[in-house]
């Protein structure tokens, strides 16, 4: 279609024919008489030029350099004719003020977006070690703990992070503690198990709640035909291992019971724990170890 | 005929509900102990960490277990006559934070409780309810010289196996519901509770394993202790 179009004005171009005669002359005159004179006018008579004024060359000379607006076509690349569309060249339009304002309206916007929406990552310490470290510390959850279960994350990672290191661990090892035995009527949490590791273990209101419990009790049921009896002298001990100063900090009393109740502990490993040959459900085997201690 | 009838019901069926008159050995059996130390000291000692605990015995057709259960320690052990007698014995500790496992033959049980060989017992005609059963008092010597004072029940027996669970009682016509071991600083008592003759659920002999250090056990480590 294009070459087409184009070969049609290639041809137009290299067109020519001989006007007819006194054609220039003619036209001439025609346009002369609209420019200057108007119709009926009075000098219309008295100032067009004569015929031997005019001849053909300078008329055709005056023709050529006379000119008049072309119509208002646009050519689209097909060459097809395509109508001008005024509303869009409004829109699309823009003077350097136009497009500084529009610039400067759109950096706004962004600067009011970001300073007014709360973000919410930033108080948030567990996505943020995710997005920067791909490492999130594993919140040990309060179910019975595996013992032995290795889930110490924040030991493998590098980068500092803006969060209480301290009480996370300290979280972790409270839920490491918390291993409950398997109870009937009353449900008691035991560290390891071991219900003096856990007086020897827990602090604060962990230790007040646990020794409350067992204290009020006298009995630790373990299931229907274990349990364990607690005695009025331990019952005392357990009592002075509680014991606290006004300002909540153990007494002298709490501190001693609390050393001999791990010195008791490593007392009974050492004899019990090289061989299955030291049975402690085993009378003389106990009475040995009790009545020489 | 009523009478007659009467009779022999009374006779045959009363009898295995009460489960106190005959010497048979039950196929269900569980002892509770109660412990209780005592030492001629004021103040309380390491004796409170086990004073109060008990100690309990499963028995059940081919399957036994001892379990002690005191503030100091939670400690089992398992017996299983249907493994072979190099796997028939397993000592576990159950509490603390280092737990572990001793697979034990029945050699080496027997080794163990070499302290038991040719003890004695001189029964005696004190008697003690316990339990609801009547129980004869017998002294037990050791080869050591020890002496320890028991309370049993002919009402019953622990069964067969009864003397590998229990090698101290070989000698005793019957099932100890008390014993005690005293010397001149105090005394160890282990009470009857409890006596059971109902079915024991079979998870009570499952064996703990997990997180559980596996430990070899050697003759000579144990000639050398003892």
């Amino acid at each position: 279609m294009n070459d087409n179009c184009n070969a049609i004005w290639k041809q137009l171009q290299q067109h020519s024919m001989q006007p007819p005669e006194g054609i220039f002359d003619k036209v001439w005159q025609h346009i002369l008489q609209q420019q200057l004179h108007p119709k009926n006018s009075a000098e219309w008579n008295n100032d067009i030029p004569t015929e031997s004024e005019i001849n053909e060359r300078s008329i055709f000379s005056k023709l050529q350099q006379y000119s008049i607006a072309p119509p208002g076509l646009q050519w689209s690349s097909n060459g097809a004719e395509k109508k001008e569309s005024p509303k869009k060249r409004k829109f699309f339009y823009l003077d350097q003020f136009g497009k500084a304002a529009a610039v400067l309206l759109l950096a706004g916007g962004i600067a009011f977006f970001w300073m007014t929406v709360p973000r919410k990552k930033k108080n948030n310490p567990g996505s943020q070690i995710t997005t920067t470290t791909k490492v999130s510390p594993t919140i040990v959850p309060s179910s019975p703990i595996v013992i032995g279960a290795n889930d110490t994350p924040l030991a493998n990672n590098q980068i500092q992070l803006k969060i209480d290191q301290k009480n996370i661990a300290k979280q972790q090892d409270q839920e490491k503690k918390k291993a409950v035995l398997p109870m009937i009527n009353n449900s008691v949490a035991a560290y390891e198990n071991d219900f003096l590791l856990t007086l020897i273990n827990y602090e604060d209101e962990e230790l007040q709640q646990f020794s409350t419990k067992i204290i009020n009790k006298k009995k630790i049921m373990i299931s229907q035909y274990s349990y364990i009896n607690l005695s009025d002298k331990m019952a005392q001990m357990v009592q002075d291992l509680c014991s606290v100063k006004p300002n909540g900090k153990p007494t002298k009393k709490a501190k001693k019971t609390k050393r001999k109740f791990e010195r008791w502990k490593k007392m009974d490993e050492k004899y019990f724990d090289r061989g299955p040959q030291k049975n402690p459900a085993d009378i003389i085997d106990l009475s040995d170890f009790i009545m020489k201690k | 005929m009523s009478l007659k009838f009467f009779l022999i019901t009374t006779l045959f069926a009363v009898p295995p509900l009460l489960g106190k008159t005959f010497a048979q050995a039950p196929g269900q059996l569980t002892l509770v102990y109660d412990i209780t130390i005592k030492k001629n000291k004021s103040g309380g000692g390491i004796e409170e960490t086990y004073n109060g605990g008990t100690r309990t015995v499963f028995i059940s057709n081919k399957r036994a277990r001892i379990r002690l259960v005191s503030l100091m320690r939670i400690q089992s052990v398992f017996f299983d006559f249907n493994e072979i007698q190099e796997r028939q014995i397993v000592l576990v500790k159950e509490s603390g934070t280092k737990k572990y496992l001793y697979q034990i033959s029945t050699k080496q049980w027997k080794e163990i409780n070499s302290k038991y060989v040719g003890s004695s017992s001189k029964l005696l005609n004190d008697s003690l309810n316990l339990g609801g059963y009547k129980c004869r008092k017998a002294i037990i010597s050791l080869a050591s010289g020890r002496k320890i004072t028991a309370y049993y029940t002919s009402s019953f027996t622990a069964g067969q196996q009864a003397t590998l669970i229990e090698p101290l009682f070989n000698c005793i016509p019957g099932t100890v519901l008390q014993y005690e071991v005293a010397s001149g600083t105090g005394s160890v008592i282990f009470k009857i509770s409890e006596v059971n003759l109902q079915h024991i659920a079979p998870d009570v002999f499952v064996l703990p394993q997990k997180n559980i250090e596996i430990r070899k056990f050697t003759t000579k480590e144990a000639a050398a202790d003892l």
